[in-house]
């Protein structure tokens, strides 16, 4: 694998893997709970509900849940008035209600919403991406997050969460059936080892339903860097956050290049293309996509070029 | 003589430096970087007959073409035991070309691995606010590696320091623009103190 998946993975593997994780987990523990539920001889009729009441608990406490997985601390106008009036004038740009606001205390570059709707919404930054980026590319990435919240993605998501979790409860039932309803049944000996083999294909089908799940987000991911550039104006603002945030730009050297030796000078080693799984697992799209975009975007703006 | 057994460069140099030749007309139409009539090539000195006699080579090199190009030339020291041949003229095409002429005959001559780079000036026609303050009127080079046969923008900023954020908005200006550049960033090394 490149330097540069590795660079992406470990910038993903602060905050926003944390969200996941914490997320992913929560899913395994209630396929385990169901699971148990129902070998307890509960009806599925009761199971549903029991599940039903879960979800929603998980939907409403959603904000809290990362509140406490990624340790963001809540703040007030008093508190940052800066950050909290930057917030506000794009909120009511966006003609959205002013969010709750939180900073998260690490130096790792990151931001990031969440919601269910406009009306509950959260927006986070790092006290290491307010080091390091310019007030024009804190306010796109602001509003990045913001636009986040109005296309209403933790909704989009949480609703794709809802469905591989039913189908992996589904899955579950069917393999139930097959193999409890019909030649197995009853033969105790047998159980344990069916009971794994059902939570081992109950963890397939989640790991698909999330590698579907990512696709979705970089998907919405784009769509917000497009949207929160309409509302600055500036996609360049955004752009050059980005390039800053993944350390591409600390990989420009300093050294002069008389300084290189250039023996191996006509033994060019391809750039690996070992990348394809990194991007697969990955919530967001390929850095450089998105800064092509936005300079695209920008380029248009001024110009009027198609 | 040839230094070089059949296919073991990838392609010819030319193929890759026309690339900006014909970017600029584009580049003009984004009107915020324009290239400027100076560019230089860099290389290591070596006890080879030609490089010995550079001087009077260039004088027959650059007016022998049969339409003599107008590109000028002079020798320069710098203080890292390189030397470079800096060309103007005033007309993008034929400075390119030029360049590319000078670091050919040196190829054919026995110092093709002696030549480091060819670099090519420009200037920053407008702003768009970005890249920090990167001022309009400021220039900035295309940085040609012969060992990778890519561009690379440089924006040196007082004394050693370079200007990283306008590198990278102008690699994407360049690539946009049809230009060649070198895709890992860690290549993209400064050269310091260029004498145009």
């Amino acid at each position: 694998m490149s330097t540069l998946g590795h660079r992406k993975i470990a910038r993903d593997k602060g905050l926003v893997s944390r969200m996941y994780t914490t997320m992913f987990l929560l899913g395994l523990l209630y396929a385990a709970f169901v699971l148990v539920l129902y070998r307890s001889g509960m009806s599925i009729g009761v199971i549903a509900v029991i599940v039903g009441i879960m979800l929603m608990v998980q939907y409403y406490m959603s904000d809290r849940i990362i509140l406490w997985s990624t340790g963001a601390k809540k703040v007030t106008r008093e508190q940052e008035p800066e950050l909290y009036e930057m917030v506000e004038r794009l909120a009511r740009r966006a003609g959205m209600p002013m969010p709750k606001l939180a900073v998260v205390d690490s130096q790792v570059p990151n931001a990031f919403a969440t919601g269910r709707n406009p009306k509950n919404a959260l927006v986070a930054v790092t006290t290491g991406i307010r080091q390091r980026l310019t007030d024009r590319e804190l306010e796109a990435v602001l509003a990045h997050e913001l636009t986040h919240v109005i296309n209403r993605d933790m909704r989009v998501l949480a609703i794709a969460s809802f469905f591989v979790t039913v189908a992996s409860f589904l899955m579950q039932m069917f393999m139930w059936r097959m193999m409890f309803g019909g030649m197995y049944g009853g033969r105790r000996d047998n159980q344990i080892g069916a009971i794994m083999m059902i939570f081992l294909v109950t963890i397939v089908v989640y790991i698909l339903g999330t590698l579907l799940m990512r696709a979705l987000s970089r998907y919405r991911e784009l769509g917000a860097d497009h949207g929160g550039a309409e509302l600055t104006g500036d996609p360049g603002g955004l752009a050059s956050a980005l390039e800053k945030i993944s350390g591409l730009m600390a990989r420009i050297p300093d050294e002069d290049l008389r300084k290189v030796s250039t023996a191996n000078a006509f033994m060019i080693i391809p750039a690996l293309k070992g990348n394809n799984i990194a991007r697969l697992l990955s919530t967001h799209p390929p850095l450089e996509e998105r800064v092509a975009r936005l300079r695209k975007m920008e380029r248009e703006m001024r110009y009027g070029m198609r | 003589m040839r230094i070089f057994g059949k296919g073991t460069r990838p392609q010819d140099d030319w193929s890759v430096m026309s690339t900006v030749v014909r970017a600029e007309s584009n580049l003009r139409a984004q009107k915020e970087i324009t290239p400027a009539r100076r560019a230089g090539l860099l290389y290591r000195p070596a006890d080879i007959p030609f490089l010995n006699s550079l001087d009077d080579q260039l004088r027959e090199i650059l007016s022998s073409g049969s339409s003599a190009t107008k590109t000028s030339y002079r020798l320069e020291e710098d203080e890292h035991d390189t030397r470079w041949v800096v060309l103007e003229d005033a007309n993008f095409q034929d400075l390119v070309s030029s360049t590319y002429t000078v670091g050919n005959a040196m190829a054919h001559n026995g110092a093709a691995d002696r030549r480091i780079a060819a670099v090519f000036e420009f200037y920053r026609t407008a702003v768009s606010g970005d890249a920090g303050e990167w001022s309009s009127g400021s220039n900035g080079y295309w940085i040609y590696r012969y060992d990778r046969q890519k561009f690379y923008p440089f924006v040196p900023e007082d004394g050693r320091d370079r200007n990283r954020p306008a590198e990278m908005q102008i690699s994407q200006m360049m690539r946009q623009a049809g230009i060649s550049v070198e895709k890992a960033l860690e290549e993209w090394r400064p050269i310091w103190g260029i004498p145009f």
